[in-house]
């Protein structure tokens, strides 16, 4: 088991820009989320840390040894492919035991650790099975097996359950995050899905074209974001531009100029500077309450456009008078705060409320 | 870099590579070339002149050029209702006539006329049916050879249409039925239908497989041979062998041959490259064919079967005169034996042919394996400068006669070490390996594309090396298409022709083609020793067309495709 460190790693294809000066430190023991849409560069990242591409600039160090020019069968990491990349020439168990044959391990040894694989992911009643015989759960904790068998320093998992039903899906990430407690590996888990990454992460890295937005732990990314980007692809969020005005409302509280009014935001390390911002507050931070019951603090108004119930929750889509779209979550709801085209307002704690540095790619 | 890039121990194979391309097909080419632009170093257009201007040159390349038109013509009135039905239409028994459609392949057409020039004889079968019937003058029999044109035109025919069959199918199903649909939708329905949008889709693989059957039929050896039909080109260019030092003729007419090929392949380069529908249109409809109406069925299987019964008859002739003992003016053999099929492993002269064959075969094979294997290898798996070259490169003999090919090693080796007046073997095994590398460049390079290359990135990740990976991962998942494409390339260079005809010098080195051919000239049992011979062939590529079918499945057909 090692610790990681990526130092200023850039990869480009072509024109294109994959991964762009990324640096990085992945403890020991750690189970670390890239977390990003397609496209960001987080499986060029990953796929450079297994070497099977050389950085154009930057190191890759395990345990602050340099990592350049090493090729991929000398790295000793575990990867798990997306696909699965089973070999269907070879059995269940013949595909475990791949990687203890290319390290010689004396066969009573490499039975024993063939067996002791499987069962970890309750796969050892199939050991005789060829892959083709085999669910893509079930392919799935065949190519884990394989993957952490040979002990390796650390094992890389590119989006192992993107190809799995939801409920496999729920499963899986139990299974792996106690295979990982168990063991104490070192675990870098590439996914698209911000939810694997916010239930499973001891920390996570946001990627956005090629580069790294934000470090942190899955709370701390989710609750802070420190920018438009994070905010919305981590979770969902409504932006309201406005001017960060100078000095302060309380302790706790900066102003913010928005075309619905001044709002109260909370002030935390992460606030932009005065000037041009964008507020941040989550659908499940704004209440929708009748216009006679509305309290001071954030008070926008708006009329309810449309209301999705979804069971566990209920969505408000409320539109400001400027015709701006407002989301509001309610949790648990046992009956409805309001009817379509009911003039309603929206209210949240300005704790909830960030102010974000302005949204320079798309103005929105 | 990257897993991609070349180490430099493969870039050392990439230029043996190179250098076997440069040595045995950009070399023999550029001699036939520059023979022929030049006469004792001086650029000359005079033979070109001489080509059209003597009338036997003249007459032979329009007879050749007649004889790959009509041969064209007719295989397409065959195959493209045959496609249309056979992928449009669904009817019982239909598998099992695909299947029976491609059988007539299992025999190079030269083998085969030797056996029907006993059908087609003046008192051969044909006639002598005929007279029985009443339908011919015994004093005035129709001489169907005649001249040989119609004779070659019939066995090229019979042999090349499922060639056409195939591209057309293919080129038919490739067409995305909503495209049709969409046409139906705007009114437009059967022949209008077919003409404005049905056609022109399906056109540029129409126009792969007739360039496949005309270039065949222009550069065929061995059938006008047998037939005596002396006046085409490529019976020119075989004589010309003989005196190739003193006359250049010969180089003129492989040029000539050479310069039609390329114009057709640029020709369809441009009619496949500016035409990119498949790509436009996938749409997921699957399934466009519609049952065939009842009442259709039996027509369709009378005309079928009559195809491929016609397709049977010189295969069917060739195994009658293998066993015939008599067989003089009477339809049938009058009695059966098996003295010819013996004599065929007891005559010195087919014994060693036999032998020659296997040895040539099987080295050419291995020549073919580790080439292709490795060639298919880079062209899947790595990333260099010079790809497109080495993928055309391998693919070139595919459009390149090998007619063509074989008078180019015979003129640009002879004095060294590989002439084939000293010992032909070695230019025989490349010849035969040259030829058909493409199709196990092919059959290998579809098996990479199919296996995941993480597949073999899951190995390296667990510290397997590159050879060993190459060993235990990759060659075991494309095991059986490099079965197959050795299947393929073995029975191919048993039954070549036009290369063994022109480059087995001597009669120690015959190999089994060459030695049916020296058989059917001679006179008495000649004929006869030569079909057994042909009937051992034949049972000999269908056995490896089962083998190597078994091993790839449908995407057999694949490989026949242009």
């Amino acid at each position: 088991m090692v610790s990681v460190q990526l130092e200023g790693v850039t990869k480009t294809f072509g024109n294109a820009r994959a991964v762009d000066r990324v640096t990085l430190n992945i403890g020991r023991g750690e189970l670390f989320f890239l977390l990003g849409p397609s496209g960001c560069g987080k499986t060029t990242l990953l796929r450079m840390i297994a070497g099977f591409y050389q950085a154009d600039e930057g190191r890759i160090l395990f345990d602050g040894r340099d990592m350049t020019g090493v090729p991929p069968h000398k790295r000793n990491t575990g990867m798990v492919f997306q696909n699965y990349a089973l070999w269907p020439h070879l059995s269940v168990a013949e595909n475990v035991a791949y990687g203890l044959d290319v390290r010689k391990v004396p066969v009573t040894q490499k039975h024993e650790r063939v067996m002791r694989a499987l069962e970890m992911v309750r796969m050892d009643s199939l050991a005789g099975r060829s892959p083709n015989q085999l669910s893509g759960g079930q392919q799935q904790r065949v190519a884990l097996a394989r993957a952490l068998v040979i002990e390796p320093e650390a094992v890389l998992l590119d989006e192992p359950l993107s190809n799995l039903d939801a409920k496999l899906r729920l499963e899986m990430r139990e299974e792996i995050r106690r295979i990982h407690d168990e063991l104490g590996l070192t675990m870098i888990y590439v996914t698209h899905d911000q939810k694997e990454a916010l239930s499973m992460a001891d920390r996570l890295a946001v990627m956005n074209r090629g580069r790294i937005e934000q470090t942190g732990a899955p709370r701390e990314v989710y609750v802070t974001p420190e920018n438009v980007f994070v905010a919305g692809f981590i979770g969902e969020t409504n932006l309201f531009p406005g001017t960060l005005l100078p000095g302060r409302f309380s302790d706790e509280e900066l102003q913010v100029d928005t075309p619905h009014g001044v709002l109260r935001v909370a002030r935390k390390s992460s606030t932009a500077a005065p000037g041009r911002v964008s507020v941040s507050v989550r659908p499940e931070a704004i209440s929708v309450r009748g216009t006679e019951e509305a309290l001071s603090g954030g008070v926008l108004r708006g009329v309810v456009q449309s209301i999705i119930y979804l069971g566990d929750t209920e969505q408000y889509i409320v539109r400001l008078a400027d015709g701006k779209p407002v989301r509001s979550v309610e949790a648990n709801p046992a009956r409805p705060r309001a009817r379509t085209g009911q003039e309603v307002c929206l209210t949240f704690r300005s704790e909830d409320a960030i102010a974000l540095p302005p949204d320079t790619s798309n103005g929105g | 870099m990257g897993s991609k890039s070349l180490t430099s121990a493969s870039a050392i194979f990439l230029v043996l590579l190179f250098g076997v391309f440069a040595v045995f097909l950009v070399y023999p080419v550029g001699y036939v070339l520059e023979s022929a632009f030049y006469r004792e170093g001086v650029f000359t257009l005079e033979f070109f002149r001489l080509m059209f201007t003597n009338p036997v040159h003249r007459e032979a390349i329009i007879n050749s050029t007649m004889l790959a038109i009509t041969v064209t013509a007719v295989t397409t009135i065959i195959a493209l209702p045959i496609s249309f039905v056979m992928v449009r239409r669904d009817f019982p028994g239909k598998s099992l006539l695909n299947g029976l459609l491609l059988v007539p392949m299992v025999m190079p057409p030269f083998v085969g006329a030797v056996g029907m020039q006993q059908l087609l004889a003046k008192f051969g079968s044909v006639n002598l049916l005929l007279i029985k019937f009443g339908l011919m003058s015994p004093r005035d029999p129709f001489d169907w050879l005649g001249t040989g044109f119609w004779a070659v035109v019939l066995l090229s025919v019979l042999h090349l249409y499922p060639i056409m069959y195939l591209n057309v199918a293919a080129a038919l199903a490739n067409v995305d039925p909503s495209l049709e649909e969409a046409g139906r939708n705007m009114g437009a329905s059967g022949l209008k239908l077919f003409r404005s949008v049905t056609f022109p889709l399906m056109l540029p693989g129409y126009f792969a497989g007739a360039i496949i059957v005309f270039i065949w039929a222009f550069t065929d050896l061995g059938t006008p041979l047998i037939f005596n039909y002396s006046r085409v080109v490529p019976v020119r260019i075989f004589e010309a062998v003989s005196d190739i030092h003193e006359n250049p003729m010969g180089f003129a007419l492989v040029v000539l041959v050479l310069a039609m090929t390329v114009v057709f392949f640029a020709i369809s380069k441009k009619v496949l490259g500016s035409s990119n529908y498949q790509m436009m249109a996938r749409g997921h409809v699957q399934g466009s064919s519609s049952a065939l109406p009842r009442r259709w069925v039996p027509l369709v299987w009378v005309s079928m079967a009559t195809v491929i019964g016609c397709a049977l008859v010189p295969h069917a002739s060739v195994v009658l005169s293998a066993i015939a003992d008599t067989w003089f003016m009477t339809i049938l053999p009058s009695s059966y034996t098996t003295v010819y099929i013996g004599r065929v492993f007891t005559h010195p002269l087919t014994l060693s042919s036999i032998r020659n064959s296997l040895f040539l075969s099987s080295l050419s094979t291995l020549v073919d394996i580790a080439l292709g294997v490795t060639i298919a290898y880079f062209l899947a798996r790595k990333r260099f400068i010079g790809r497109d070259v080495l993928d055309g490169l391998a693919m070139l003999p595919l459009a390149l006669p090998g007619l063509v090919l074989a008078f180019g090693y015979v003129a640009a080796f002879s004095g060294s070490f590989l002439d084939i007046k000293r010992n032909p073997m070695p230019l025989l095994i490349i010849a035969y390996a040259i030829r058909r590398l493409p199709y196990m460049v092919r059959a290998a390079y579809a098996g990479l594309q199919q296996t995941s290359e993480t597949l073999e990135e899951a190995s390296l990740n667990l510290g397997a090396g590159p050879f060993r990976t190459l060993r235990r991962i990759t060659l075991p998942l494309v095991f059986a298409n490099i079965v197959a494409g050795s299947v393929l390339a073995f029975s191919f260079a048993m039954l070549e022709v036009s290369d063994s005809l022109i480059l087995a010098a001597k009669e120690e080195f015959y190999p089994i083609t060459k030695a049916i051919y020296a058989m059917s000239l001679r006179v008495a049992d000649g004929p006869y020793v030569a079909s057994a011979m042909g009937l051992l062939g034949m049972v000999l590529l269908a056995t490896s067309l089962i083998v190597a079918g078994r091993f790839l499945g449908k995407r057999l057909g694949e490989l026949f495709r242009a």
